[in-house]
């Protein structure tokens, strides 16, 4: 047994753990910045991925969970409540407002789905936006200020760790099989005496929960949240293209989307030897890129040969397989 | 398994060798760092000020041959640094994350709106290194006991001071309407002010908020031509300003003066005639007679910027002039020495004189008052540097 | 009373019609190719651009205008079509659903900053404005009016091609049953390039209304491409009467929200009543033409 523990790749992983723990201690704190951003959009990607990626369901309105969270959270901070009763209540919100629209939206299919979730951003942004007496209204809500880029770095390494873990083992358990079913097609999969409801719904609210837990310390780091921050559409499509551009199968698509994106963001707007022109249409490279990547590589950067013949090559080729080995890579995408 | 413990090494190195280690030099120039909204839902207001800081930066090596350090008992040249905060708050405090420890910026410029500024403003605090704040200008952001940023302009409360100063003299006005966009900016200044207005003795006939992106605005225009006040006070950005206007000329609303808080060149050529006699406010316009108003025209007519269009300029252009004179007063670069300085700064900006309110740390400037007549733009308030008498009532409704 | 809830009524349809124009572009690409086209808010932006610009270098009546736009912007859905739309025609839905976002967020994006770039990031409108008249109390927009007129002439033009030209019954066929449409010899592929050479073309004019009514800027697209899709989910996805008729209820319902429970409540009931619809009737109100 012991032998199934200390295997060197484990052992690596353990190094790599220990360096993210120790981060914040040897660089800048503008890096420990960077770094929580990116574990935030791991946490919130990856748990996208769980109803995109393994059930097939795109919710293109993930994000609302953490708007959710981060509001819940605030009302209550700013009343004094302590801490971790408030990210409690904004994990509970997330998740029972989860299980209260499963039911009405599971009932939609592919686009509708997507769109009627993107539809409830816009909704709930509003509404942020109106109960002024309740949420601040568009003058959102002032937490008390602090400097916590520390704290909340760790708090999220922790959350994007366990978000990454459960996808990882969601694909070889049952649940995850179950989810591969009714995403090839749902209607066999009922046939075959798969209660299809209760495992989207439970997909469903399982991906709630990552950004119930993000939401609110986010609110809690940034010390102000209003409508527009938390569930600004722009924002919350940010998080679905990092996934879709680094690849839906795996749980290593969202961490590689993540990372590319904060990279280039970083790259194409602090690299020195770039002409300016370059840094002003940032935002057009990034768009071309994400058609380039929907056009030729739609499973994301995760599919490309070059990444999966490296990922292979460094002895880390298990990670790839979503969910049976002999299934080729774009066919579990 | 060897392969990948080579790769984690290799990677390592990498990591570990981009990280810069900072080296104690020689003070060799001076740093200004800030974010800009370049893109994002605030890039609306911001021009090229990006181009103007540069600009600014240029005149001040070439022409002034950099800013004097006492502590060095020279010239030092100034370096400035800008990024793109997207118009998100998160994006905005990395990069001034970025700006003070990577970058080593000696001194901070705010970045535009207050809810972005809101968060950004710990960073200097955590830190100690001196900001001014150009654009922003809720009072919470001042009210919060910060020690190391100032903001040049008065809180927005105050924003339609100058304008009501100026109708109280003229004693035509009796009854006026109030529209607000519902951002926080636009909400501080309708809330500030109505009372503002009833203390003078203005009836408030009418006030209804609307939410931003509000297409049809029949609900409140019936409700306003009900009311009929004798000027209607929108407090509201472009977009929100001309779409209501086009719709009160199709509903025949003719108060006796139409005031919007910001208005700008693309205001009045969306509007064409409509935009004819309107009032707002401003900030620099021809006709001012403060400061070094050789630099600041130089440096407009280099960048080629247009002050009728881009209210914020003169906030950025001042909150720059406040580094200039903050720094070559200041005993040190030293961040203490410098927020001392920096604090005690009274001066004669382009826009007026420039001191702090020393508990809270807001600026002096009021807006002007503004009209828009027959295709420029004329300040009309307050009386003193005015440049066109103020027409009331409108003579085309 | 009653003339306040006339006027409110007919503010609500004006609203509405301008709404449901580049709706039906939308819907009609979502149920003939199963894409979400989120670059559509752009292009409706790019139309109001061009009549901008066109309006400043010419100061021609924008409705003649229009006439210039509607041809340039049915080559430009041609365009775009053949460059990004059709490698990913043909994939399996779930690929599709997600290449289609990925594809058409990343044109948006690319689009919006490049507009910025090219032409500032400052709001842009048209000066261009017809006096309004009255009946019976009730004010009447002769400038929103016009636009109803055109779009409801619009709206029976499409309907009747759909009905009776071959064109627009082999997109109906389409609509129907995609593989029974290339059985019997339909080229859908070229059928599919027309449909959305249509679609943008659409969008354009709605643009051309849009910046005759309020502004435009660089960024404006995708909150509206969110309330086009909002429309076509409402209507039902490849209903000319169905986009209509959504439109026209979220417009009602912003404006009867806005006057009785005050303004900030208006779009918040539009969406609400959009969630609702789509609880009750998940496919819509309206099944495809």
């Amino acid at each position: 047994m012991f032998k199934k523990i200390f295997t060197p790749l484990n052992g690596i992983l353990f190094i790599v753990l220990i360096g993210l723990l120790l981060l914040p201690r040897f660089v800048d704190p503008y890096w420990v910045v960077f770094s929580l951003l990116v574990f935030m959009y791991i946490g919130v990607g990856t748990s996208f991925n769980i109803t995109a990626g393994y059930l097939g369901y795109v919710n293109l309105g993930h994000y609302v969970f953490f708007g959710m969270s981060a509001y819940g959270f605030s009302m209550l901070y700013v009343k004094g409540i302590p801490f971790l009763i408030c990210m409690a209540v904004g994990v509970f919100t997330s998740v029972i407002f989860a299980t209260l629209i499963s039911y009405p939206f599971l009932r939609l299919k592919g686009g509708y789905f997507a769109l009627a979730n993107f539809g409830l951003i816009k909704l709930f942004e509003l509404v942020a936006s109106s109960l002024r007496d309740f949420t601040g209204g568009t003058q959102g809500i002032s937490l008390k200020p602090g400097y916590r880029p520390f704290e909340t770095y760790y708090i999220f390494l922790g959350v994007a760790l366990l978000t990454v873990l459960v996808c990882y083992w969601i694909p070889k358990s049952k649940f995850g099989l179950a989810l591969f079913s009714i995403r090839e097609d749902e209607e066999a999969a009922a046939a075959f005496g798969i209660y299809v409801n209760r495992y989207k719904m439970k997909a469903y609210v399982l991906s709630s929960v990552f950004p119930g837990l993000l939401g609110g310390v986010y609110a809690w780091y940034s010390a102000y949240i209003d409508p527009e921050t938390v569930f600004g559409t722009d924002k919350a499509l940010l998080p679905v293209t990092m996934v879709m551009l680094g690849g839906t199968g795996t749980f290593l698509g969202p961490i590689v989307g993540a990372i590319f994106m904060m990279i280039i963001e970083e790259v194409l707007w602090t690299a020195a030897w770039l002409p300016v022109w370059i840094k002003t249409l940032h935002l057009t490279m990034l768009g071309l890129i994400l058609a380039a990547v929907g056009i030729f590589s739609p499973g994301g950067f995760v599919t490309l040969t070059p990444f999966t013949k490296f990922f292979r090559w460094i002895g880390l080729g298990r990670f790839l397989g979503a969910s049976h080995k002999s299934l080729k890579l774009e066919e579990t995408f | 398994m060897r392969k990948t413990w080579f790769v984690l090494i290799l990677a390592m190195a990498v990591f570990f060798g981009t990280i810069q280690v900072s080296t104690a030099q020689d003070k060799k120039e001076i740093v200004v760092g800030m974010t800009l909204c370049l893109t994002g839902r605030f890039a609306v207001d911001v021009g090229p000020f990006d181009k103007m800081i540069k600009a600014w930066e240029n005149y001040v090596n070439k022409k002034q041959g950099g800013l004097y350090a006492k502590a060095y008992n020279k010239k030092l040249p100034v370096r400035t640094i800008i990024y793109d905060d997207k118009s998100d708050p998160a994006t905005a405090v990395k990069f001034y994350e970025r700006l003070v420890t990577v970058d080593k910026c000696d001194i901070l410029m705010g970045p535009k709106s207050s809810p972005i500024t809101f968060p950004v403003t710990s960073v200097p605090e955590k830190y100690h290194i001196p900001m001014v704040v150009s654009t922003a200008n809720t009072p919470q952001i001042f009210s919060r006991g910060f020690k190391w940023f100032v903001g040049v302009q008065q809180i927005s409360t105050a924003w339609a001071d100058h304008y009501l100063d100026m109708l109280e003299e003229e004693k035509q006005v009796k009854t006026i309407g109030y529209v607000a966009e519902d951002t926080p900016h636009t909400r501080e200044v309708y809330e500030g002010a109505i009372p503002n207005a009833e203390k003078r003795g203005f009836k408030t006939a009418f006030k209804e908020i609307a939410p931003a992106g509000t297409t049809d605005f029949t609900p409140i225009l019936l409700k306003l031509k009900a009311a009929d006040p004798d000027v209607i006070f929108v407090s509201s950005f472009t977009p929100f300003g001309v779409t209501f206007r086009k719709q009160t000329k199709e509903f025949g609303l003719k108060p006796r003066e139409w005031h919007f808080t910001h208005f700008d060149i693309s205001f009045s050529s969306a509007l064409g005639k409509d935009a004819n006699y309107v009032t707002g406010a401003h900030h620099w316009l021809p006709g001012l007679p403060f400061g070094n108003l050789k630099k600041f025209l130089e440096i407009m007519k280099e960048t080629n910027i247009d002050t009728e269009q881009y209210l914020d300029v003169g906030l950025h252009y001042i909150a720059l002039e406040v580094g200039e004179v903050a720094i070559e007063k200041a005993a040190s670069l030293k961040p203490d020495d410098l927020l001392k300085s920096l604090w005690a700064v009274n001066f004669e900006s382009i826009l007026g004189p420039i001191y702090f309110n020393q508990t809270q740390g807001y600026g002096s400037f009021k807006q002007f008052a503004a009209q828009y007549i027959d295709g420029k733009y004329y300040l009309i308030s307050p009386k003193k540097f005015a440049t066109h008498k103020h027409i009331y009532p409108n003579p085309t409704p | 009373m009653l003339t306040v809830l006339a006027q409110l009524i007919l503010a609500g349809v004006l609203q509405g019609g301008t709404y449901a124009l580049a709706a039906f572009g939308l819907s009609l690409i979502f149920c003939i190719t199963e894409i979400l086209n989120i670059t559509h808010g752009e292009f409706l932006m790019l139309g109001g651009l061009v009549t901008y610009i066109l309006f400043a270098a010419t100061g021609l009546n924008p409705f003649l205008i229009l006439l210039i736009v509607i041809p340039i912007f049915i080559l430009v859905g041609f365009g775009y079509q053949k460059t990004f739309i059709k490698p990913i025609l043909n994939r399996p839905p779930r690929q599709l659903l997600f290449s289609s976002i990925v594809v058409t967020v990343g044109i948006a994006t690319a689009i919006e900053d490049t507009t910025s770039f090219i032409w500032g990031p400052t709001v842009k409108g048209v000066s261009f404005s017809m006096p309004a008249f009255t009946i019976g109390g009730v004010v009447i927009s002769s400038l929103r009016f016009s636009i109803l007129v055109l779009i409801v002439g619009l709206t029976v033009f499409l309907h009747f091609y759909l009905k009776k030209t071959f064109v627009g019954k082999a997109i109906r066929a389409i609509l129907q049953n995609r593989e029974g449409a290339t059985v019997i010899g339909i080229n859908v592929p070229r059928i599919v390039t027309v449909v959305f050479g249509i679609a943008i073309g659409l969008a354009g004019v709605a643009g051309v209304f849009y910046v005759l009514l309020f502004t435009i800027g660089p960024f404006i697209g995708l909150p509206l491409t969110i309330r086009y899709i909002a429309i076509v989910m409402l209507g039902g996805s490849g209903s000319l009467l169905g986009s209509l008729v959504g439109g026209l209820i979220l417009g009602v319902a912003e404006t009867f929200a806005g006057f009785f429970l005050g303004a900030h409540w208006s779009l918040s009931v539009a969406f609400f009543t959009l969630v609702l619809v789509l609880l009750l009737k998940p496919e819509g109100l309206f099944r495809h033409v």
